[in-house]
């Protein structure tokens, strides 16, 4: 273990180190994957998604090391809900590649069990990029949108980490969901 | 389509989304009201709107729901565990579920079987270790830990002692225990609670489900240590929710240094132990949180503070989430589960009670008792109607606490309560900021948030937890504040505008009038060099002319009120509530001129509009009041009591009988009663007022002071000197403390205190005192003023009472003069001028140059 831990980062952040920030998404996401290398070994059965499961462990923990001022923490949300996403894209990406090259493989009884969540890496990449045209159209929808289905946060929340009323964050998150629905289902 | 009936239906589809949706189908009919196409239009497009956003919704569960039931790979129940047969499943929760097991020898047990949690080398160590100081804990009401291992696929467990019985609040209700039997029933929790303390282990998940009641009607507490022991790293945080939101710890029994996920230690068990403590008196908990929103659960646990437990079960408003439903409390039935009638149930809580459960409680750990026992200790002393230790909180840390919490709102509302009990009628505080036109709204929103964000900063440093000895003063953190302002907020003259008019606010509200003057000048100023007339430049100029008002200058505060009344009346127009608050504010400074005419004027002016309001409420309460505490000046003592009777029903129509504006009303109405001769209904009003005064405000609240005085005076009529004596000390005492040197209500008390001391034969003590009451009414009023002949003809008999007859009669004459000319010969202060000047003149021998008036 490094000294740096994310908790340590965050202090820092508190403190007013802005650099720390960086180091800290970096970190976060090493700790995301390391963590679930880590745990891999352990399980039997459907080893990905538990891959995704301890990713939210970690997520939580960092979520209740949240920064105490309001402006870091502000920060913080936003940066959490993007490590999430990237780190469930990446995720996604590297799936859906094995998957596409390893064609020839035979099919196991395990992977049976993996069709639904390959189908959902498949969804996820979609989104990724319906979300990444949204972005360039409407930037605040885009990031309501982010904080609420990557980040899982509740309305209040998002509107705290993006510093706009809950009332928008609702308008935003509707109007998202009606634009990736369209793009989706077309 | 018309493309009108298109946009409108986009606008009240958009409208709708901040409604709950069982409400749309009943708006959408409403707004369309018979539109038919628009109606057809609208439901289309929430219909699309609700497609899309269960589109995403699924999208996101199918993700994370598939990671949450890879969390509990196993839905068939397992046949053995660790050499145990499993015999029934007793619960489940997120990372754990409970079998009823059974050993090789029929012995039974709660095997926990933890999942989700791998364990590298390291936290099985830990494991291993916690395991047996669990186990090692010998205790008649915890339940043992027998044994804790790995199972053969690597997942952690841990046997307890199989306890049937009860959550302990079901088994109190069940056996309708008073709240005698409850208190001596929690006391084994609290030693139980102890003895594992000692032991070096915290519990960390106390609640009623934790602390169960066997058939034998002991108590057993299970799963102590247990919340630890699940965790593999990061040993210092309890998350108490998973991702999905289902919950380890129960944010309603979590102190706030464990929602914080701050450092957790047997302080956060005392904590918990009086929520415990309050839900088994109460029958309630103090908060009712179903949110998964971090922040809100933050907001309530960390910065709310409880109401009384006492209040709690008159059927008070808990603090609740917004995504909640009330409780559905019933006092009766609470109360008849505890054997008595909602009444007397109120009153046992009420005091003693109340406090321990509160010092359980305190947000700060270092605040709270010492130990579960020392708490257990406390209601024993309770139970043996011995003094107990708890204190209520002092004035200064509720202030603190206020302050932080309310952050902006802070001056506003406590401005009205003190501005009513200030005067001899209060000034009816309009929050100015909640009328904001909307167009304004966004960048008024704005800007409060800046505000807000710098109090917070600016009180957060003196947040005890985090200074490293006591705390500052409040005046300290205020001055420190004022001089950030004014530096720091240079570059944004409106937000500066608006932090010192707050800062002049809290300044008064402390009664600080040295500071708060030029705060409240500075931000005046500022406004008006930006050229803004917004409400807030308003209410700085309100407040301003409240400050100049309280500090007796007069001729300003209505210069100050009238600018007020001026823009309020081209803002709201003539008959606005805003406008009839001005009025009031402005009726309060004649009747101080002494213009009483006049104010009444203004008043009934007041009471018309306010009476055109279909919702007046407590501003007609407050008018009412005015109103009539100035016809009782006046001498119309029937009116005077006819409107007391009416303000009387208006507040307990409102709030009730126990509320600041029912202490205000009484305090006014007990005058009447006292002028007409009903002492008895006057004392009662008094001592009413005294009494709910000593249930809403801090204990040095200046209102107390007032009531205090007033019981004073009513002793004094009734010629009870000693008796009176001894209430104007406790309000001088009280002021002394509470208010600055040289406050004119000081003067009162000590003038109070002064007249008895000479009445009871100890002029040379009273001398000092009557000289300081002089001394701060001739710095507080014009010359000729009558309240400083007033205290001059006071001193004049205590100085005649000691036989220094020079000064004596020097000071009476001048007294003489003033009072005879402003309130005329049959007044009562000048008869008793006219009587002492006799007797001196009688014992000097001097002729009498005043008996040729009489």
């Amino acid at each position: 273990m490094t000294v740096h831990t994310p908790t340590l980062l965050i202090q820092k952040f508190s403190d007013g180190d802005v650099s720390a920030l960086n180091e800290l998404f970096e970190l976060v996401y090493d700790e995301l994957h390391t963590l679930a290398k880590k745990q891999r070994g352990r399980w039997t059965g459907a080893e990905t998604l538990n891959t995704v499961a301890l990713i939210h462990e970690t997520y939580l923990k960092l979520w209740y090391n949240q920064p105490n001022k309001i402006e870091n923490r502000r920060h913080f949300l936003a940066i959490a809900a993007k490590v999430m996403r990237q780190i469930l894209i990446n995720y996604a990406e590297k799936r859906s590649a094995q998957k596409r090259g390893g064609d020839l493989t035979p099919i196991d009884s395990d992977s049976l069990n993996l069709i639904a969540d390959d189908k959902a890496a498949r969804e996820l990449l979609e989104m990724h990029e319906t979300l990444n045209r949204l972005e360039k159209l409407n930037k605040r929808q885009a990031n309501v949108f982010e904080c609420r289905f990557f980040g899982g946060m509740t309305v209040e929340d998002t509107a705290f980490a993006l510093d706009i009323s809950p009332a928008t964050v609702k308008r935003d998150w509707q109007a998202a969901c009606n634009w990736i629905y369209s793009e989706l289902n077309r | 389509m018309d493309s009108n009936i298109n946009k409108t239906a986009k606008k009240l589809a958009e409208r709708l989304l901040d409604y709950p949706e069982q409400q749309w189908d009943q708006l959408i009919e409403d707004w369309c009201n018979g539109n038919d196409e628009l109606q057809q239009e609208l439901h289309r497009l929430t219909e699309q709107n609700l497609n899309a956003r269960s589109f995403v919704e699924e999208f996101q569960k199918r993700i994370y729901s598939l990671t949450k039931s890879s969390l509990s790979p196993d839905s068939a129940q397992p046949d053995q565990i660790a050499g145990y047969k499993i015999i029934e499943k007793l619960g489940t929760g997120s990372s754990a579920t409970v079998y009823l097991a059974e050993n090789e020898v029929g012995e039974k047990g709660a095997l926990k079987l933890l999942r989700g949690i791998g364990l590298d080398s390291y936290s099985r160590q830990r494991f291993e270790s916690e395991q047996h100081i669990l186990a090692s804990l010998d205790h008649p009401n915890i339940a043992r830990l027998v044994e804790g291992g790995i199972t053969e696929k690597g997942d952690p467990y841990v046997l307890m002692e199989y306890v049937d019985g009860v959550p302990i609040d079901e088994w109190c209700d069940r056996h309708r225990l008073n709240i005698h039997d409850r208190i001596l029933l929690f006391q084994n929790v609290c030693k139980a609670v102890h003895y594992a303390h000692q032991n070096l282990v915290v519990h960390r998940d106390l609640k009623p489900e934790h602390v169960l009641v066997n058939r034998n009607g002991e108590v057993k507490l299970i799963d102590f240590g247990i919340a630890k022991l699940l965790q593999t790293e990061h040993p210092e945080i309890t998350p108490f929710h998973t991702w999905t939101g289902m919950r380890i710890m129960t944010p309603e029994f979590a102190s706030p240094e464990q929602v914080r996920g701050k450092h957790i230690t047997t302080a956060s068990d005392i904590y918990s132990l009086g929520i415990l403590l309050y839900l088994l008196l109460t029958g309630r908990k103090p908060y009712r949180i179903g949110t998964t929103s971090m922040l809100e659960i933050e907001k309530i646990v960390c910065d709310l503070e409880p109401i009384k437990p006492s209040e709690a079960v008159a059927g008070g408003t808990i603090h609740l989430a917004t995504d909640i439903p009330d409780d559905f409390f019933n006092p009766e039935e609470t109360a008849n589960r505890r054997g008595m009638d909602p009444e007397r149930l109120r009153k046992q809580l009420a005091g003693d009670l109340d406090k321990i459960v509160l010092m359980a409680m305190w947000k700060e750990p270092h605040r709270r008792y010492a130990s579960a026992l020392s708490l257990s200790d406390d209601l024993e002393n309770y139970l043996k109607g011995e003094p107990v230790e708890a204190r209520a909180p002092t004035i200064r840390y509720r202030i603190r606490k206020f302050i932080y919490r309310n952050k902006i709102a802070v001056a506003t509302a406590a401005v009205a309560l003190l501005a009513l009990t200030g005067g001899v009628i209060g000034i009816l505080w309009q929050s100015h900021l909640a009328k904001l036109n909307a167009e304004r709204a966004e960048i008024q929103a704005e800007r409060a948030e800046h505000v807000a964000a710098f109090l917070v900063e600016l009180f957060e440093e003196s947040d005890p937890t985090k200074a490293n000895d006591g705390s500052k003063t409040a005046r300290e953190m205020l001055d420190e504040g004022f001089d950030k302002v004014q530096t720091e907020l240079a570059g944004q003259p409106a937000v500066q505008a608006q932090m010192l008019g707050i800062i002049g606010k809290v300044y008064q509200n402390l009664g600080y009038y040295d500071q708060a003057r030029p705060a409240l000048e500075m931000s005046v100023e500022s406004y008006r060099n930006i050229g803004e007339r917004s409400p807030q430049y308003v209410s700085a100029l309100l407040e301003l002319a409240n400050l100049e008002y309280r500090m007796g200058l007069l001729e300003q505060a209505e210069i100050s009120t009238r600018e007020v009344l001026e823009l309020n009346t081209e803002f709201y127009g003539p008959d606005h509530p805003e406008v009839a608050s001005t009025l009031n504010t402005l009726a309060i400074i004649y009747e101080g001129k002494g213009e009483l005419e006049v104010a009444k004027e203004t008043l009934r002016r007041v009471v018309q509009i306010r009476r055109q309001d279909p919702e007046p409420g407590s501003n007609l309460a407050a008018n009412l009041n005015n109103l009539a505490i100035l016809m009782h000046r006046t001498g119309e003592l029937e009116g005077a009591d006819e409107l007391f009777e009416e303000a009387i029903a208006v507040v307990k129509n409102i709030w009730g009988d126990v509320h600041p504006y029912m202490a205000f009303t009484l305090n006014g109405y007990s005058g009447v009663h006292q002028e007409l001769g009903h002492f008895d209904r006057a004392e009662e009003d008094l001592k009413r007022a005294l009494d709910i005064g000593m249930q809403v405000f801090p204990e040095d609240h200046p209102f107390i002071a007032v009531v205090l005085h007033n019981i004073g005076k009513l002793f004094e009529a009734t010629e009870d000197y000693s008796e009176a004596l001894q209430y104007y000390q406790e309000g001088l005492s009280l002021r002394r403390r509470s208010l600055p040197a040289q406050h004119p209500d000081l003067s009162t008390s000590l003038d109070g205190v002064g007249m008895m001391l000479t009445e009871l034969g100890q002029p040379s003590e009273a001398e000092p005192l009557l000289r300081e009451a002089l001394e701060i009414r001739r710095q507080a009023y014009g010359k000729n003023d009558w309240r400083i002949a007033q205290a001059e003809a006071h001193l004049g008999r205590c100085l005649l009472e000691m036989r220094k007859f020079d000064e004596a009669e020097q000071i009476l004459l001048k007294s003489y003069s003033i009072l005879a000319e402003a309130r005329g010969q049959q007044d009562i202060l000048v008869q008793n001028i006219i009587r002492d000047l006799d007797l001196l003149y009688s014992l000097t021998g001097k002729p009498n140059p005043v008996v040729i008036h009489n």
